[in-house]
């Protein structure tokens, strides 16, 4: 999976979008070999030592791996779980409907 | 005339518990006087429950005071572990805040390391009565910080847990006060379970009211990897894709 998300943000790096991670690596070094051998770019919150039974997850209620979420400008949910193309396909309508609105101050 | 009974049998009985405390080796003139004190109080008592059986009107309960002060005087005739013995007898029997007052006093003085203090912490109940929380709790924090012996640091410690146990507001505050010493070691995770498990019991509903399609996500406010703050609210005006994962 690695791979599609890292052309993702090469292919967007231009446009209004971020992909955020919650990293559940437990060890930081697991995390740090794996962001240099896999070409890892994109910045991740660390859901602590207790890897996948970190404090965000588990709010969250996250129990599949990985789990997607995919948010507007707004912040708002827009797609839940989408992956490969249809990740694709979910950030550019929402890119499209940026671009339609009008621009607002903020 | 029950309660009266039971609580003679509770007096001798404690007698036995000091009696038997008392060390075996001793230089002869405080095991002389410790001896003649017990044998005094024992006596005491045993008019006391003759005057029972005998259903006598106007009994004498032994003289609690008066044995107290007694108590006290020889341990302040006697130096170091010799005058334990006394003390120790003067609040497991004598029901006497004077006296009472007087051990917690002279202890904190001379004898917070002493082996011989299980047996005056052990009589918790007499010592919060009679000698005030203060002055208990400044014995118990020297005696769980110096006592080099094991048993009256289990003690004190068994004292400030029981005194926790009936202050939730105090063990709050205490649990608050031990977090950040703990952070980053395995007593932060075992503190932080609680909440760990609060979160989990939530989660569903959790998701259910902030997690649908439609819905403004909720916000996170955490550290990246290198430990520099962030917030998932400063990606605000970029469509963001959250992706949980690693790589294990």
């Amino acid at each position: 999976m690695f791979p599609h998300e890292r052309s993702l943000v090469e292919r967007l790096k231009d446009k209004p979008f971020a992909l955020l991670g919650v990293n559940s690596d437990k060890d930081k070094d697991v995390y740090f070999a794996g962001v240099r051998d896999n070409g890892i770019t994109w910045r991740s919150f660390w859901n602590g030592p207790k890897g996948t039974t970190g404090p965000i997850s588990t709010k969250w209620g996250v129990r599949g791996w990985p789990t997607i979420y995919v948010l507007d400008a707004k912040g708002v949910i827009r797609a839940r779980n989408v992956r490969g193309e249809a990740m694709d396909k979910a950030v550019d309508e929402l890119l499209a409907e940026m671009e339609k609105e009008p621009k607002k101050g903020g | 005339m029950n309660v009266i009974q039971f609580a003679s049998v509770a007096l001798l009985l404690v007698v036995g518990t000091a009696a038997q405390a008392a060390p075996a080796q001793k230089p002869r003139a405080d095991q002389v006087e410790y001896d003649k004190l017990i044998a005094d109080w024992q006596a005491a008592n045993q008019v006391f429950v003759q005057q029972l059986n005998g259903k006598q009107n106007g009994v004498s309960v032994p003289d609690g005071k008066a044995f107290g002060a007694r108590a006290i005087a020889l341990a302040d005739q006697f130096a170091g572990e010799a005058a334990m013995p006394f003390l120790c007898f003067a609040v497991a029997n004598c029901v006497d805040e004077e006296a009472t007052k007087a051990v917690v006093a002279r202890v904190l003085q001379n004898h917070v390391k002493s082996p011989g203090l299980a047996t005056i912490l052990k009589n918790a109940k007499a010592l919060l009565r009679f000698a005030g929380t203060e002055d208990v709790e400044k014995l118990v924090e020297a005696v769980i910080a110096d006592s080099p012996h094991a048993l009256p640091r289990a003690w004190a410690m068994h004292l400030k847990a029981t005194r926790l146990l009936n202050d939730k507001e105090a063990a709050a505050r205490l649990l608050a006060d031990a977090q950040p010493l703990a952070a980053g070691t395995l007593l932060a995770e075992t503190l932080d379970a609680d909440k760990l498990l609060a979160d989990r019991t939530a989660a569903p509903t959790f998701e259910k009211e902030n997690l649908q399609l439609g819905m403004t996500a909720p916000d996170i406010v955490g550290e990246d990897v290198d430990g520099v703050a962030f917030k998932l609210s400063d990606y605000r005006g970029k469509v963001v894709v959250l992706d949980y994962w690693g790589f294990w």
